[in-house]
């Protein structure tokens, strides 16, 4: 009789999850075993800046599957644990109880770890990060007294901390390095526009400023920005970036480099290691380069995608990204990827808070943002999957009916 | 006021809904979203079950329909949540073909 095979998957998360889940689904019946560092099970991340963080949802919301679900399905759940070290030749992960984990397939679903703010002051009560449940359940009972609420990076995180703060009665204040918010994913014309969107909302948006030094006894009492200002706050919230969970795998002959390196079937240079999620550096078929993404459909996407491939049934993953930010009334939906573009073409005004804006590269749409806006999204996938030559010109004119200039 | 028959409402004609399109209508005062997948014509509940996302503006692709808000999938022949972040299923009506319009149950199956 044969042994049955064992997957370990490392990282209890979205990606984790849905992988596991996947395995089942395709008939996998060997071993799965889910390790995750953090205590609860795959959950999603979403409504950890959003409704969960402004306590408009319960917690049982947030979570993938039920107990129940892991334990009638026989995915083993091995949470509060984390993988310390690979050992590729012997197929082994030792975790850092000091247990070793032997795998027949290994998928690293690690996700990412914000980076850290070291300035100081940085240890003072009421400063935090926001990545776990217990971030958000901490967060959420700040924003619910109306504390003075510092937000330091205006990416995603810190655009939507700002919103549900700001919603919930918080005075709040910005900090951002770059010229405007959300400038790495959206670019300086759309990041103004959301600079505009917060004020007008009540935020103090201060950008082209850094933290210099958080003051306090204890607990946290003002924070001195890199102008020198002094601005007096309760609470701060720190989305500076992330970096992938990768250290574990330091020496472990695994290809690094921005995350894990993974081909388009999301294989690692190892033999039956897979790396899916926020920490993989994958290889998108058709666009012909890398690509790194943290966001949630990407999370799900591959993890469905990298599952089918670890039992031979994959196909090459190769997906037009999406992602989507709640702020205020504002849905902003992002189709497609775009690292850099010759002009964008913007439709409707954005003072109506619904208007879409098209990042055109060499006269090709590579990606389209809505805000309060679906129907262009259609459009969008259309050009961007067709890789469709189009005027600019007549993105913008909204007396040009797109669904009737570009059919399906 | 919509025609109504046992227990059936007229919500629109049958041409008004082609094949792989989608058509939001009301029933009973309730939003419900119209498809034609293969011929066939379905109703099913018309706000996602997530966060109320307007169900006719999203996508179809065969069976499965597409929110446009967080982009959840759901099976517009079961109701069934098939892709999160919506995880609670639609409710689903019947539906029948007469005298060239499309009647849906008033209430939903099940």
């Amino acid at each position: 009789m044969t042994k049955s095979p064992r997957y370990v998957i490392l990282g209890a998360s979205l990606t984790g999850g849905t992988a596991a889940a996947t395995l089942r689904k395709e008939g996998f019946d060997g071993e799965i075993v889910l390790v995750g560092a953090e205590p609860d099970p795959p959950y999603e991340r979403p409504p950890l800046s959003k409704d969960y963080l402004r306590r408009e949802s319960p917690r049982d919301n947030v979570f993938l599957n039920t107990p129940q679900y892991y334990e009638e399905q026989q995915i083993h759940l091995r949470l509060g644990q984390k993988a310390a070290r690979l050992n590729s030749a012997e197929k082994r992960v030792v975790l850092d109880s000091g247990d070793e984990l032997a795998y027949d397939k290994l998928l690293i679903a690690t996700g990412v770890n914000p980076r850290e703010l070291a300035v100081p002051g940085s240890d003072l009560l009421g400063i935090t990060y926001l990545r776990t449940l217990p971030h958000a359940d901490a967060l959420g009972e700040a924003l619910q007294k109306r504390l003075r609420v510092l937000v330091v990076g205006a990416g995603f995180i810190g655009s939507e901390v700002a919103a549900s703060a700001r919603s919930l009665g918080c005075e709040v204040t910005m900090l951002e390095v770059a010229p405007v918010p959300l400038v790495r994913a959206l670019g300086e014309k759309l990041g103004a526009v959301y600079a505009g969107f917060h004020r007008e909302q009540g935020v103090d948006v201060r950008t082209n400023t850094g933290i210099a030094e958080f003051r306090g006894s204890g607990q946290l009492e003002a924070a001195i920005t890199s102008t020198g200002d002094v601005i007096p706050c309760d609470v701060a919230v720190i989305g500076v970036g992330v970096a992938p969970a990768t250290g574990f795998l330091e020496g472990s002959g695994l290809d690094l480099q921005n995350g894990v390196l993974t081909d388009e079937f999301c294989r690692t240079n190892l033999p039956d290691v897979s790396a899916a999620g926020d920490v993989a550096n994958w290889w998108h078929p058709t666009w012909q380069e890398r690509l790194r993404l943290e966001h949630y459909d990407n999370a799900i996407n591959q993890g469905a995608a990298v599952a089918k491939s670890m039992l031979g049934k994959g196909e090459p993953y190769a997906p037009v990204p999406h992602f989507w930010s709640d702020q205020y009334d504002l849905n902003l939906q992002y189709l497609g990827y775009a690292s850099r573009w010759d002009e964008i073409a913007i439709r409707g005004k954005p003072s109506d808070h619904s208007f879409s804006a098209f990042y055109l590269a060499d006269g090709r749409v590579r990606a389209c943002l809505s805000v309060n806006r679906f129907r262009d999204q259609k459009v969008a996938r259309r050009l961007i999957s067709g890789g469709t030559p189009v005027d600019a010109r007549r993105l913008s004119d909204e007396a040009v009916d797109l669904g009737i200039a570009f059919p399906p | 006021m919509a025609e109504e028959k046992d227990g059936f409402e007229a919500v629109a004609s049958e041409d008004e809904v082609k094949e792989g399109e989608l058509l939001g209508v009301d029933v009973d005062g309730q939003p419900v979203v119209l498809a034609r997948v293969e011929g066939q014509v379905y109703a099913m509940g018309g706000l996602c079950t997530h966060m109320h996302g307007p169900l006719a503006e999203g996508t179809l692709d065969r069976d499965v329909l597409e929110c446009p808000v967080h982009r959840g999938h759901f099976n517009i022949r079961t109701g069934e949540a098939v892709k999160p972040p919506p995880r609670e299923p639609e409710p689903v009506y019947d539906v029948k073909i007469e005298d060239g319009r499309i009647w849906v149950s008033r209430k939903p199956r099940g």
